[in-house]
């Protein structure tokens, strides 16, 4: 019979992170079995617990919907780490860890005396993953970020925008995401170097640099060929039409032809007018050349679809097209729902809501365990009393000093 | 990695069969930690990324794509047609070897090639069949196409993109580059680290589904659990926000915590209406953003963007200029961290690009071999694992199986 333990159970992780990057990167490692204890400061919390999007009538600390969709399969206890007794308890939390995560700006843990040699000397086999705007070395280290300012200084906001204007900018939380997803990756990747040498180690992730390494082809252009490439719309060499066109109502869909037989097909889900069989239209380079006056008499076309019905019938005729979609539009999607994108979990303040799963599906699995993001010092008794042995009086002594709450 | 050295996944085999960006994006995180990635591509055009540009000195040749050469590095390249029996039984045997199966394409080919996790496991038990597809193995878009700009679309990327002036009218745009096959890339790799170590509390292997749809999809996974929350439409305009004027171009700053914008008022010399109530909590400056933005504005447009960015630091208020690739090429700091790195060339050149996301200090050697030219390792693949003749090899070549 197949063992159905979760891959990380039996790993401890001391999770000093916050905001989207570092959240992120333990809830998927807390799904994967690993028992994350994420640590917020009593008086000082994880800043996304009120922020930004406030769930109506809950208090500020519980929760905010961010938060919710950021800390799942987390216990939570509080320690203010910026006093001593606050760091004699964190590290003792480190010693029974296995890795430690973190990403304050640089200086918080250093200051605080929680650097990697400090927690070296508890743990010498400890993991520690950091991560902040510019990473821990070089002149700059001390610089503060949120995500998004990186699609700017990295040039990821260079190259997108409008065929040849200005620089536009990527929103949401796009930084973040990578980092997380990098994060995560270099946890697991650590955890298995010291399955097969003991070894632990600091890895020092830059949110600027994980965001660079997903533009490497602009960059070699530069550094090859001497070209600083700008925005490119969204046109791609040698497709047409490659666009996003508008359709019925608010929709847009995307359509991309790549080659011939992409372009009959689509043609003959226009029902060939007249103008597919311009000889300005005949192969796909004269389509490329001619894009522009193509792409018009296609939205021509698309301003009667609906971008949902068409995206539809585009692609049960083997035509690569996509509704433009929002979050708002995801949240039902049919797809997703299907394949269980969404996972719900039940909480008190809460109630029964949503979270986005690890983006991928194990079969046979197991696939991940769920349960609910920390309210602020839920687990306190937990972690402090039954994973470090502590006692009730010393317990109280902590929180009458207000290194916990 | 360099040859000899110990990486973390040091002796574990993938054999990769992947297009594009998403798969061999994978296969390169996984060579980076040290295993031994079999490329192998279709006989004449290879992986589609040889025949996307930029080109080494705009020279097109399928050796010369920067995109292919960069997600390729450490691998091993074959040529094989698994649409020949012979091709499909060489494949096979290559993989009886292989701890990861990686595929990289649609799920309409992977019937087609007959390569699902029930056919690989049937050859190897043990082996983790790792499979990105557009849209994943199951549900109602599984047989959709797929690519970057239908991703970046139907995923929910473009909703949170925004041209240098936003405006509704005019289309929704995907980001640079190849944002969403490379975030599938990054969760395949991460999703192969958890194979492994369930294969190992298990001692089974098993199917890992990525869908590119659902990488991109879970970027907005915060946006979309809002809606369980209220639903609410975003717009699109709202993304430029934290971009600034400069005198020479923009700087993006973000001071969302109050005391944040009690430093960058500092910075700006306290003018009066930077004292309004309306500005002092996040909710009001959020509320008012419209205003606040030309009033920062007009502070802003009297510097630099260096200027901005350094005052602002110095302050500890978020900020950081919009810069170019050849700006952040200059980057003092980043090269003192060593970051960017000699990408090697099948041409012999080493020009840098943007190195690892992630370096660990034991494990992670760097450096390395140049992604193979098209079908360069075959003959040493095939003779030394498969023990195949060199005449087999030859007859092979001239019957197009290789």
């Amino acid at each position: 019979m197949t063992d159905r333990r979760l891959p990380l159970e039996g790993v401890t992780i001391a999770d000093f992170t916050w905001v989207i990057a570092g959240p992120r990167a333990t809830q998927f490692l807390g799904a994967m079995g690993a028992r994350i204890i994420k640590i917020e400061g009593p008086y000082r919390p994880d800043q996304f617990r009120s922020s930004p999007t406030e769930i109506p009538g809950a208090d500020s600390e519980n929760y905010s919907v961010t938060f919710w969709g950021l800390n799942y399969s987390k216990l939570g206890c509080t320690i203010d780490f910026t006093q001593p007794k606050g760091r004699e308890l964190a590290l003792k939390l480190v010693s029974i860890s296995d890795v430690v995560t973190e990403n304050y700006a640089y200086g918080a843990m250093e200051k605080a005396g929680l650097a990697y040699d400090d927690l070296r000397n508890v743990r010498p086999d400890i993991i520690m993953v950091s991560s902040c705007a510019l990473g821990k070395t070089g002149p700059s280290k001390g610089h503060v970020t949120y995500g998004a300012l990186q699609h700017a200084f990295t040039g990821l906001n260079s190259v997108t925008g409008y065929e040849g204007e200005d620089a536009g900018a990527v929103g949401g939380a796009f930084s973040d995401q990578t980092t997380g997803a990098t994060l995560c990756t270099a946890v697991l990747a650590a955890l298995w170097h010291r399955k097969r040498t003991g070894e632990g180690q600091h890895i020092d992730v830059a949110m600027a640099e994980t965001t660079m390494a997903q533009i490497p082809e602009f960059f070699l252009d530069y550094t090859v060929n001497g070209r600083v490439a700008g925005p490119q719309g969204n046109s791609e060499r040698g497709a047409a039409p490659h666009n996003c066109f508008r359709c019925r109502g608010d929709g847009w869909l995307a359509i991309s032809i790549r080659n011939q037989e992409e372009w009959e097909r689509f043609s003959a889900v226009m029902s060939d007018p007249e103008w597919t069989r311009d000889p300005r239209f005949a192969d796909q380079l004269r389509r490329w050349r001619n894009r522009h006056e193509l792409e018009l008499l296609v939205e021509g076309w698309t301003r009667a679809q609906d971008a949902t019905d068409a995206m539809h019938l585009l692609q049960h005729a083997g035509v690569p097209a996509g509704a433009s979609y929002s979050s708002y539009d995801l949240f039902e999607n049919p797809h997703l729902s299907t394949r269980d994108a969404l996972v719900e979990l039940e909480q008190t303040v809460v109630g029964r809501k949503p979270v986005a799963r690890l983006p991928y599906l194990l079969n046979p699995g197991p696939n991940g365990r769920y349960f609910p993001a920390p309210l602020l010092g839920e687990h306190n008794d937990l972690v402090f009393r039954e994973v470090l042995g502590l006692s009730d009086a010393e317990i109280e002594e902590l929180r009458a000093s207000r290194v916990i709450r | 990695m360099a040859q000899g050295e110990d990486g973390v996944l040091s002796g574990v085999r993938v054999v990769e069969y992947a297009d594009f960006v998403s798969g061999p994006y994978s296969g390169r995180h996984l060579a980076e930690l040290g295993a031994e990635v079999i490329k192998v591509e279709p006989p004449g055009f290879g992986d589609s990324a040889r025949r996307t540009g930029p080109y080494a000195h705009d020279d097109p040749a399928s050796d010369n794509s920067l995109l292919f050469n960069y997600l390729n590095v450490n691998k091993l390249g074959v040529t094989l047609n698994l649409q020949s029996e012979t091709g499909r039984e060489w494949f096979l045997k290559l993989l009886e070897d292989a701890d990861v199966f990686l595929y990289g394409g649609s799920a309409g080919q992977l019937d087609r090639l007959r390569l699902s996790y029930r056919e690989v496991c049937l050859v190897t038990p043990r082996i983790i069949g790792v499979y990105l597809t557009p849209f994943g193995l199951s549900g109602p878009y599984r047989d959709f196409q797929g690519g970057e700009l239908v991703m970046a679309h139907v995923g929910g990327l473009a909703s949170v993109t925004a041209g240098a002036l936003a405006d509704p009218d005019r289309p929704p745009l995907k980001p640079g580059g190849h944002q969403a096959l490379m975030i599938a890339g990054l969760y395949g790799a991460m999703a192969t680290l958890h194979a492994l170590f369930a294969r190992e509390t298990t001692g089974q292997g098993q199917e890992v589904d990525v869908s590119e749809f659902e990488a991109v999809t879970s970027f907005q996974a915060g946006g979309m659990i809002r809606q369980a929350f209220s639903r609410e439409a975003t717009t699109r305009e709202a993304q430029g926000s934290f971009l600034y004027p400069a005198q020479d171009g923009t700087v993006a700053i973000n001071p969302m915590q109050d005391y944040m914008w009690r430093a960058m008022a500092g910075v700006m010399g306290n003018p009066e209406w930077a004292d309004r109530p309306e500005f002092s909590t996040r909710a009001g400056r959020t509320a008012n953003r419209r205003e606040l933005f030309d009033l920062v504005s007009g502070w802003t447009s009297q510097f630099l963007k260096e200027e901005l960015y350094q005052r602002l630091q110095g302050a500890r208020v978020p900020a950081f200029p919009t810069n170019t690739v050849a700006d952040v090429l200059r980057s003092e700091h980043l090269r003192e961290r060593g970051f960017f790195e000699e990408v090697p060339l099948p041409s012999g050149e080493k020009p840098l690009a943007p190195g690892r996301r992630y370096r660990l200090p034991r494990g992670m050697p760097g450096g390395g071999r140049a992604a193979p030219r098209l079908g360069e390792h075959t003959a040493q693949v095939l003779t030394e694992r498969l023990g195949l003749a060199r005449e087999d090899l030859v007859t092979a070549f001239e019957l197009g199986v290789i």
